[in-house]
Order: structure tokens, then C-alpha cells, then sequence
């Protein structure tokens, strides 16, 4: 899960992580991203909102929350709020691209990560081939060995990188992080800031009456 | 994601020991998801609950954390906000709306790789 889309004029879009609401739509995850909940990839209906949304804000040195999914928290009758934060603060370490090396063809043979290993994407896959062993080679110790019309054979399994690349969000989390600061948003130094949803608000309230009437009754 | 157990007798492959490499190091597509539960007084309206969250994934930063308050609706607090998430955890916090021996939140986490 990350930010879905981030377009030039600052409408973003995201998901809800719980499958059972509406606005959970993992179809709309970067292809290779898994969805802990299920396998088939689900199509809801996501968030959109612009940047200028009150409740989009950083709350710590680049961190920006998301508005809470209303879904959520109606379905709850307002006890679950479910809210996103998202990673834009990315270190030049983190961000450090990976040095790929590349046969004549163009063949990936190695991908070395330097920055945060999941900010690469490696697409790979095993490919298994039989090598024939002649009478006079000794199978290699703790090699699996298969026969096959009388002869016998060695099973090597070659891992083949097909391809790799940035993780598409660390793009659209630097371009929104980059939005953000254009219009005025930024997180305060030396304090963290908390965002609180209207519905929020009003349960606190709830909660702060109810204290007062507690107090009051024990007062007599 | 359910590991699947190496049975004695069989060779161990690349792949069995990746499923396991991958949870302590998420690789890039994967989550991670827990439970929290924020509890604390508050001794004056605003007074500051706070938690730190070791991920069990080390070493990959996450492109996002989900809080949610399925376990306990958040009583005495708004919902937790985070300002730290880092390849090691996060900081979850949130400040009291009045003077209160029991200010709590709990719900799932779901770090995103």
C-alpha cells in the first residue's frame, strides 16, 4: 500500500487496507505489490482528494497522514478509525539506485542494492535444466540427481533476473512530499502534530461532557 | 503468508530459506501486520500517550503505515498519529482530550513495503 496516483494538479488517490470496505482496491496497487488479505486483487472504489484537504498534513518530519476512511468509520458506528500515513521523507541513502550488470545481450546477470533493498523491484524466477553425468564425473556432494532413460543427470536450478527497477511509488511519495511544500504544507521542527478528524472531534466532546456530568453528579 | 515447514530428508532450497529472509526483511510488494495497544494517564488535557513499535521486518523502509482502532475505539484520546516510521519501527502518540486515568487506542497496524 502506498499512494496510488499523484497527478500535476494534486489529486491523489489511495486505498483502505480492510477488505471488507468499499474503498479497499488493491486492483489499483502497483502490480507487484501483495495484498496480505487475498490473492485475486480486488477493485473497490479508492480515495481521491486533493493536497489542500485539511486532514492531509504532516505529522512528523516526512510523514503526511491521509483523511480517516469514512467507511470505516461509519460501518462502526465511529469506534474504528482507519487512517493512512505515508513515507515521503526518503534519505539519499534509502534512495541510492542499485548497480545492475548486464551481459552482451542485455541478460540482467546481478542486481546490487545499495539504498533500502525493498525501494528495488527484482523480477525473477527459476529455470531448472538436467546436465548429463558421464561415467567418469562425480556428482558435485549434496547435488539432486535425476536419471532419465538410463543415464543420469545432474538438476540445476538457474535463478533469472528479468527485471529491475525502482518501486514506482518512491516517485509519487517525493512528488507529493514536493506539493505539499509548494502550497505551504510542512511539518512544524521540534514537534509532531496530530490530525484529528471532525468526527473526532465530536466524540471527544462526547467523551468530555460525559466527564463533566460524571464529576458534576459526584458533587452532589 | 503462511511459511511452508522444510520436511526432514528433503534438500533445502533457496526458496525456503527466502520465505523466512523475506519476513525479517520485507522485500519490495510485501506488508507487514500487528497489533498495537496504546494505553496511559493523562494528568492534563493534552497530556501526551506514546508508544514505539519494533517491526519485525528490519532493514526495508516502509512506503506507508495503516493504524486502525478495531481492537479498542480510542477513549480519552483521538486516534493515534505517527511521526517516526523508520526500517526498524514506528512511533505511535496521541494527546489527551482531559484529565483521565485511561486514555487507549488499539487496532491492527499494516506496514506497506
Amino acid at each position: 500500500m502506498a499512494l496510488q496516483n499523484i497527478d500535476d494538479q494534486g489529486n491523489i488517490q489511495w486505498d483502505c487496507h480492510n477488505p471488507d470496505c468499499k474503498h479497499h482496491h488493491c486492483a489499483g496497487r502497483d502490480e507487484y505489490m501483495v495484498c496480505p488479505h487475498h490473492d485475486e486483487k480486488a477493485a473497490g472504489e479508492p480515495h481521491r482528494a486533493h493536497i489542500s484537504h485539511p486532514e492531509i498534513q504532516y505529522t512528523g518530519p516526512g510523514i503526511v497522514a491521509l483523511p480517516a476512511c469514512p467507511d470505516c468509520l461509519e460501518r462502526s458506528g465511529g469506534t474504528n478509525v482507519s487512517r493512512m500515513f505515508l513515507n515521503v521523507g526518503l534519505s539519499e541513502k534509502e534512495l541510492t539506485p542499485p548497480v545492475i550488470e548486464r551481459d552482451a545481450h542485455g541478460h540482467i546477470l546481478s542486481v546490487t542494492v545499495n539504498g533500502a533493498p525493498n525501494f528495488t523491484v527484482v523480477k525473477d524466477h527459476v529455470e531448472t535444466r538436467l546436465v548429463e553425468l558421464d561415467s567418469h564425473t562425480k556428482a558435485p556432494e549434496g547435488a539432486q540427481l535425476t536419471t532419465k532413460d538410463g543415464k543420469l543427470y545432474q538438476v540445476v536450478k538457474d535463478y533469472i533476473i528479468d527485471d529491475a527497477y525502482m518501486a514506482p511509488w518512491v516517485q509519487r511519495h517525493l512528488d507529493l512530499h514536493n506539493q505539499l511544500q509548494a502550497i505551504g504544507k510542512r511539518h512544524v521542527p521540534e514537534s509532531s502534530t496530530e490530525v484529528v478528524s471532525p468526527a473526532e472531534q465530536s466524540v471527544a466532546l462526547e467523551q468530555q461532557a460525559l466527564s463533566l456530568e460524571d464529576a458534576l453528579r459526584q458533587l452532589g | 503468508m503462511a511459511l511452508t515447514l522444510v520436511v526432514n530428508g528433503n534438500t533445502v532450497a533457496a526458496a525456503d530459506l527466502n520465505q523466512i529472509i523475506n519476513v525479517l526483511m520485507r522485500p519490495a510488494g510485501q506488508s507487514e501486520v500487528g497489533n498495537y495497544y496504546l494505553q496511559g494517564s493523562s494528568y492534563a488535557t493534552g497530556a501526551r500517550v506514546a508508544l514505539y513499535m519494533r517491526s519485525t521486518s528490519q532493514g526495508s523502509t516502509p512506503a506507508s503505515l495503516v493504524i486502525d482502532t478495531t481492537i479498542q475505539a480510542a477513549s480519552n484520546i483521538p486516534s493515534p498519529s505517527q511521526d517516526q516510521v523508520t526500517q526498524y519501527g514506528f512511533h505511535l502518540f496521541a494527546s489527551s482530550t482531559g484529565i483521565a486515568t485511561d486514555c487507549k487506542a488499539a487496532g491492527v497496524y499494516t506496514l506497506a513495503y
